[in-house]
């Protein structure tokens, strides 16, 4: 909470929809949204009654090159797929998801890696394939004091992100975790979706993620508003982090190994 | 204006990541996220970078999307509004003098703001500014001005230009919710 009075709390709220609230103090009050559910409520507020503004210009027809440049971004075909992109989780594999010893195992080994190098993400290689279609990534988030927080599972070829909660931290009702996507090369995080502070759960796995996948620098979880964040990208405090190592590097090879 | 319940359910269908929910969303509402940021950037290669930035956020966004709190077109906007900001905000500032809106770009804000429709309470509420107070609000939201560029648009100084925008919100709100 703000020390604010409630006359400022609404006004700050409103500078920042109308946007004259601007540079160094627009990321501060950004950053505050994340920690206060009830100044995200008066944004909110305001968001929907100065909607109204943007109704009354004419519509104007965007030249279709922005929509080619929206679906390759996006990953997405210019033509109409037809039906789901999801597959059904009937995979062998899923049964060891499932399994516990799997995760106690995997655990230990996770652990005494992250004792060495961090956090981390390694591939782990079928067939001697690196980065193809069916390249399945494992990533193990650390937590700041080390503990590994949650255990994800990217896998291309099943078109799947599989998210579980090991030891990650407490969470208020009012707010949520999210992952993410770094992809490097300067470009700003990918949300992949709000993760659970227990339990598991499988995210949507969208066209283009494989791609990103291979060139990606890691993967981390923020602490966000319930139901993640409104602007797309995060907002709040990085609660755990993981480097992506490369297919094929030392240190992915031998996190294969073990 | 398409109806809400359509726009929730197009949202629901880019959350699972299903391309026509997508295609359809951007053609019942592309059109009126490029008019708003093409007013407020007014050039067209940067309105079309802030209309496809902010189309892909509200893909990867839509399943964080909640209509309990907010309405689904409103929801659009602002993320559209946001986005435009932004673009604005990797320009060289502009000149904030008033009266330098290129007659192409269409009405002034203020002008603009008049033809809102009677019915809505947003109408009434801005009408129940001051001039000054009004314009503080105007030029922010259509033109992405910051503090200084409204003081220096409004010829005064800081101070009383940012008290302007602050004794305008209140009565706004006030005015919005009695």
């Amino acid at each position: 909470m703000t020390q604010w009075d409630a006359d400022t709390r609404t006004v700050l709220a409103g500078e920042y929809v109308t946007g004259v609230l601007r540079g160094a103090a627009r990321a501060r009050f950004e950053r505050l949204l994340t920690a206060d559910f009830a100044l995200r409520r008066e944004v909110e507020r305001w968001q929907e009654q100065l909607a109204a503004l943007a109704e009354v210009m004419p519509e104007r027809r965007p030249p279709p090159r922005v929509w080619r440049g929206l679906c390759k971004e996006l990953g997405l075909s210019l033509r109409v797929s037809a039906g789901s992109m999801w597959r059904p989780l009937l995979r062998p594999w899923v049964v060891l998801w499932r399994s516990l010893v799997f995760w106690r195992l995997l655990g230990t080994v996770s652990l005494a890696l992250l004792l060495v190098s961090g956090a981390y993400v390694y591939e782990r290689g079928g067939l001697g394939l690196a980065s193809g279609p069916g390249a399945e990534y494992v990533a193990v988030l650390g937590s700041e004091s080390g503990a590994p927080a949650w255990l994800v599972r990217l896998q291309a070829g099943e078109e799947q992100v599989l998210v579980r909660a090991l030891d990650s931290p407490s969470i208020s009702e009012d707010r949520s975790f999210q992952l993410w996507l770094l992809p490097g090369e300067g470009r700003s995080p990918r949300s992949l979706g709000v993760i659970p502070a227990r339990g598991s759960a499988a995210l949507p796995f969208w066209r283009g993620l494989a791609d990103l996948l291979a060139r990606a620098e890691g993967l981390s979880v923020t602490l966000e508003p319930a139901g993640g964040t409104l602007i797309g990208q995060p907002t709040g405090e990085v609660v755990a982090r993981a480097r992506l190592i490369p297919p094929g590097s030392p240190a992915a090879d031998d996190a294969g190994a073990s | 204006m398409p109806e809400s319940e359509d726009l929730d359910k197009l949202l629901q269908g880019c959350a699972r990541r299903e391309r026509s929910a997508l295609e359809r969303l951007y053609e019942a509402v592309g059109g009126r996220l490029y008019a708003l940021a093409y007013y407020m950037l007014r050039q067209e290669d940067l309105a079309e970078q802030a209309l496809q930035s902010a189309f892909a956020t509200i893909w990867w966004e839509a399943g964080s999307f909640d209509r309990q709190r907010l309405q689904a077109m409103a929801w659009l906007v602002a993320i559209q509004h946001q986005h435009a900001l932004a673009v604005l905000a990797q320009q060289p500032p502009r000149d904030a003098r008033p009266g330098e809106v290129d007659a192409q770009f269409g009405p002034r804000p203020m002008e603009l703001v008049l033809q809102l429709p009677e019915e809505r309470p947003l109408t009434k509420a801005l009408r129940g500014l001051t001039v000054q107070e009004r314009q503080g609000i105007v030029l922010a939201y259509y033109r992405g001005f910051n503090h200084l560029q409204l003081s220096l648009s409004q010829a005064i100084p800081l101070p009383i230009s940012k008290n302007w925008v602050r004794r305008g919100l209140l009565k706004l709100r006030r005015s919005l919710e009695p």
